[in-house]
């Protein structure tokens, strides 16, 4: 098993850490922690001791990845 | 930035977040909102409440505790999502790498006077050119809340015609109205996503929410009326403070010059409307008025109006309060000269 941190944009919530199995695909992981419009959103990870890059939903994580689900528009008021 | 700098505001970044953290952490949030709206069911219930109850009362009291299960998913959520009692500030290693995020997505990073700041790019929306912005995060003032340490600073301002405090639609006096971001930006800041805060905030700056814009873009360079507030359409500035008007609401000075309702006053004598520079002042009595009720004293030359202006029985010249004498005899208003004279001649009689 290894660990990723989900920091997920929509909403208030709290980042998550979670426990998923090697090998897991980006678009596995988001169909089972989140539920939403993916075209919406940009989906980037940073790996440890990296800078953060935008990844396709073929993108397989690694230990301590850091993901964040990001709305394309946020409306300001 | 180089890496000294990159690892001196990751430092100071990790301090300030543990502070913060620390403070949330001893100030367990309760949502009391939804605590309060659940006392109030609870309260309808028991007046719904009979020893007899009917089925009509008893659809009554489900609905309500439907709405009662509802008020305590949202405390459960509410209390849970604002208490961070396992929270941990990201690392300095950890904030390096944000870091590192911003200077390859952002122009102009730096970290100045316990400000980390970055540059966005040229905004434009629905083709007006609001220019680019440096988004700055305070550490000073550094809380959950943006309005507290998050300032939004137009390098080339294009600001509303209307109001030059508003630099972009959501941005005013640099304080950015979150809207749907308020939730993301919140979690940011109490966490500590340095980076992800900045690229929310930069996403809420390149998009355009026409429901509630501080200035609507299609009236950014329209100029409402200082007096009635309508768009302007004839553009007239006031002579007097330089706000602008519309055609309605200005006003001609006897002068000449276009007046604001607020600089503008009305003599109650000739009617005629003027402006503090056609105005004068009562050298005897300080009143303020129109030039049509002045004269000047016949002796001193002073400006007095017609309340306190004197007509000699004598001579018929107007004269000041002090350039007057009233004969205690007759009762008659005589200039001080005209009642020498009455007194010499009376004198010579006398002789």
């Amino acid at each position: 098993m290894i660990s990723v941190k989900f920091v997920c944009n929509e909403g208030d919530g709290l980042t998550r850490t979670l426990s998923v199995r090697e090998g897991t695909l980006v678009e596995d992981f988001l169909n089972v922690n989140f539920q939403g419009e993916l075209d919406d959103f940009t989906v980037s990870v940073r790996s440890p001791g990296e800078s953060s890059r935008v990844v396709e939903m073929d993108y397989e994580l690694e230990d301590g990845d850091r993901l964040t689900l990001s709305p394309r528009k946020i409306q300001g008021a | 930035m180089d890496k000294r700098t990159i690892q001196r505001t990751a430092t100071a970044l990790h301090k300030t977040i543990k502070k913060l953290q620390d403070e949330l952490k001893n100030n367990p949030y309760i949502d009391n909102g939804s605590l309060n709206s659940i006392e109030n069911v609870v309260y309808q219930i028991k007046g719904i409440r009979d020893n007899r109850e009917t089925p009509k009362r008893l659809e009554k009291i489900l609905t309500k505790a439907d709405e009662i299960q509802r008020l305590l998913g949202d405390f459960i959520h509410n209390t849970k999502a604002n208490n961070y009692e396992n929270i941990e500030p990201p690392s300095t290693e950890d904030l390096i790498c944000d870091i590192n995020s911003l200077i390859k997505k952002f122009k102009n990073v730096e970290y100045k006077n316990k400000c980390l700041s970055v540059d966005t790019e040229f905004i434009t929306l629905e083709n007006i050119d609001l220019g680019s912005f440096k988004i700055k995060l305070h550490l000073d003032g550094y809380n959950s809340k943006a309005e507290t340490c998050l300032r939004i600073v137009a390098l080339n301002p294009h600001p509303a015609t209307s109001d030059p405090a508003i630099t972009h639609p959501h941005v005013r006096d640099k304080k950015l109205c979150e809207g749907s971001g308020f939730g993301s930006i919140t979690k940011s800041l109490k966490e500590g996503l340095i980076e992800n805060l900045f690229n929310i905030v930069n996403t809420i700056l390149t998009d355009y929410n026409d429901e509630s814009p501080y200035v609507p873009l299609d009236k950014w360079y329209e100029i409402n009326c200082h007096n009635c507030g309508e768009i302007i359409e004839e553009e007239c500035s006031c002579g007097c403070c330089g706000e602008s008007c519309c055609s309605y609401c200005t006003i001609s000075c006897q002068c000449g010059s276009n007046l604001c309702e607020s600089c503008s006053s009305r003599c109650n004598n000739c009617e005629e409307t003027y402006c503090q520079e056609c105005a004068i002042t009562c050298e005897q009595c300080d009143n303020i008025s129109c030039s049509c009720r002045f004269l000047n004293c016949t002796k001193c030359k002073i400006n007095i109006c017609d309340d306190c202006t004197y007509i000699c029985v004598e001579c018929s010249e107007r004269f000041c309060n002090d350039h007057y004498t009233r004969d205690e005899q007759t009762d008659e208003i005589m200039c001080n000269e005209c009642m020498k004279n009455k007194q010499e001649k009376e004198k010579e009689v006398q002789v």
